[in-house]
């Protein structure tokens, strides 16, 4: 099976500071792997770099075989959602919070339906009323769906999740790591839950500089 | 109708005046008396030199002299303006001037060659003043307009990453920070024009008719003034962050940090 995401003897900086030193990780189609690290070790310098939002300082990351570069990343990162720690929904209310991509011209050649809605609200254990709240009177679990629901619209099938449970209550991190588990997505995440952890695959550390697999989960 | 002229002992008996805001300063210990009087000095200096070089420009009235007045101005709004919104002068001084040239120009061109023709149409005692009122209408609202729209997105940095990661064009990501910009940049203008004539009056209409000119002329020549500032500042403020934008972000659609003037 080929690799969806590849790093190639990647270093990051953070300044001046290197965070990172050449790291080589091959991620396969569906597969689910958290990276864990001290807080500030840069985890999601490295998560922002894999969804091409920056350049390495050196080496190489492959989006589905693809090397990203500053000409190719706005359109490589189109397949991969980002789920931060703090869910961004970027409109008021939340049906129009669903439906912003659909405005950006490159989407232009997706479309969803009503019905399409109400099934992946449903999937993620969400009540149909809530398309219709201001999404500031929204909890952060259920903010953190609607971002999920967003990319599941978009039909995408690459996460990177930032500390995705940090912060929810039972129910919604239930919901996310179901959602997350799905065998179609190949997840990416950075977390130190350690429900959400018993869920993924495989486990990297990342510490000194270091990015190292430290076991096989299942 | 002719100006009553304010002579040197006039100006002396004005001068007087200051001794109650130094007296109620002193009073209450509000140490602003040396910086008031500095302040004092300073715009009397000023004016003084503005005074005779205007005196100068007028009687010369050479086309070549009021052209090069009006691009000191324009250069000079333009270094104001980047130092007061924190921008960096390398990365931004060449696309600001030409945002605020272009919208100030235009608008100014317009206003005095189609609608009032002077003969001749550079004729400095028309352009310089007209100039001068736009240009320092401009310099605030781009001042506003780009501190709005970079901080805007420096400060909401993860919702501007999110719009990206969903398939958003930088003009696209941008939109709601220009929106912002622009909004704050030009409100400030359309309620000075709403409340015009009833919560004050404004300085060139006075000026106009302490001049001698009447009340009526006076008004038109605001009304018209005001229209002008309201289109200037729209366009130069819309222009600055649309041609800045084309050089703020890098490759991968990242606010570059070298926009912002680096903090002493």
């Amino acid at each position: 099976m080929s690799s969806v995401i590849a790093l190639k003897k990647v270093s990051l900086k953070r300044g001046e500071q290197v965070i990172l030193q050449d790291a080589d990780l091959e991620v396969k189609a569906g597969s689910k792997i958290v990276i864990k690290g001290p807080s500030g070790c840069g985890k999601s310098s490295l998560l922002a770099a894999l969804a091409g939002c920056y350049s390495p300082s050196a080496g190489e990351i492959y989006i589905s075989g693809q090397k990203i570069t500053g000409q190719n990343a706005a359109k490589l990162r189109r397949d991969i959602a980002f789920i931060g720690q703090e869910p961004v929904t970027g409109a008021e209310i939340v049906r129009e919070a669903l439906l912003l991509p659909f405005s950006f011209k490159a989407n232009n050649h997706l479309k969803t339906t009503e019905e399409e809605i109400l099934s992946v609200i449903e999937r993620l254990h969400l009540k149909p009323e809530i398309l219709d709240k201001e999404c500031r009177h929204i909890s952060g679990g259920e903010k953190q769906r609607i971002v999920i629901a967003r990319a599941l619209l978009l039909k995408k099938k690459i996460f990177m999740a930032d500390e995705p449970t940090t912060g929810l209550d039972l129910d919604s991190s239930h919901a996310v790591i179901e959602i997350l588990s799905a065998p179609e997505f190949t997840v990416i995440s950075a977390s130190h839950d350690e429900h959400y952890l018993g869920h993924q695959e495989q486990v990297y550390m990342f510490e000194n500089r270091k990015l190292k697999a430290a076991n096989e989960v299942k | 109708m002719e100006t009553l002229n304010l002579s040197f002992y006039d100006l002396v008996l004005l001068y007087l005046l200051l001794l109650i805001p130094c007296w109620i300063s002193y009073y209450l210990k509000l140490g602003i008396i040396k910086d008031s009087l500095l302040a004092i000095g300073r715009m009397t200096l000023q004016l003084l030199l503005v005074g005779i070089y205007l005196s100068l420009i007028f009687d010369l009235n050479s086309i070549w002299l009021n052209f090069a007045w009006v691009t000191a101005m324009l250069l000079t709004a333009n270094v104001t303006t980047l130092k007061r919104s924190n921008l960096a002068m390398k990365r931004t001084f060449i696309t600001t001037f030409a945002g605020t040239a272009i919208g100030f120009t235009s608008i100014l061109m317009y206003f005095v060659a189609v609608v009032i023709r002077p003969d001749p149409v550079y004729d400095a005692r028309y352009i310089i003043p007209i100039a001068g009122m736009i240009l320092g209408n401009c310099l605030r609202g781009n001042v506003i307009s780009l501190e709005r729209f970079y901080s805007g997105i420096r400060e909401h940095e993860k919702e501007y990453v999110t719009y990206l990661l969903l398939g958003a064009s930088v003009p696209e990501a941008t939109r709601s920070y220009l929106r912002i910009a622009l909004r704050a940049s030009i409100s400030p203008h359309i309620a000075t024009m709403a409340t015009l004539g009833i919560v004050a009056l404004p300085g060139m209409m006075t000026g106009q008719i302490l001049g001698g000119a009447s009340p009526t002329t006076a008004i038109k020549y605001q009304i018209a003034i005001m229209i002008c500032i309201f289109c200037s500042m729209l366009v130069s403020s819309a222009l600055n962050i649309l041609f800045t934008r084309k050089y703020a972000f890098d490759e991968y659609g990242m606010l570059r940090q070298d926009i912002f003037a680096k903090s002493k």
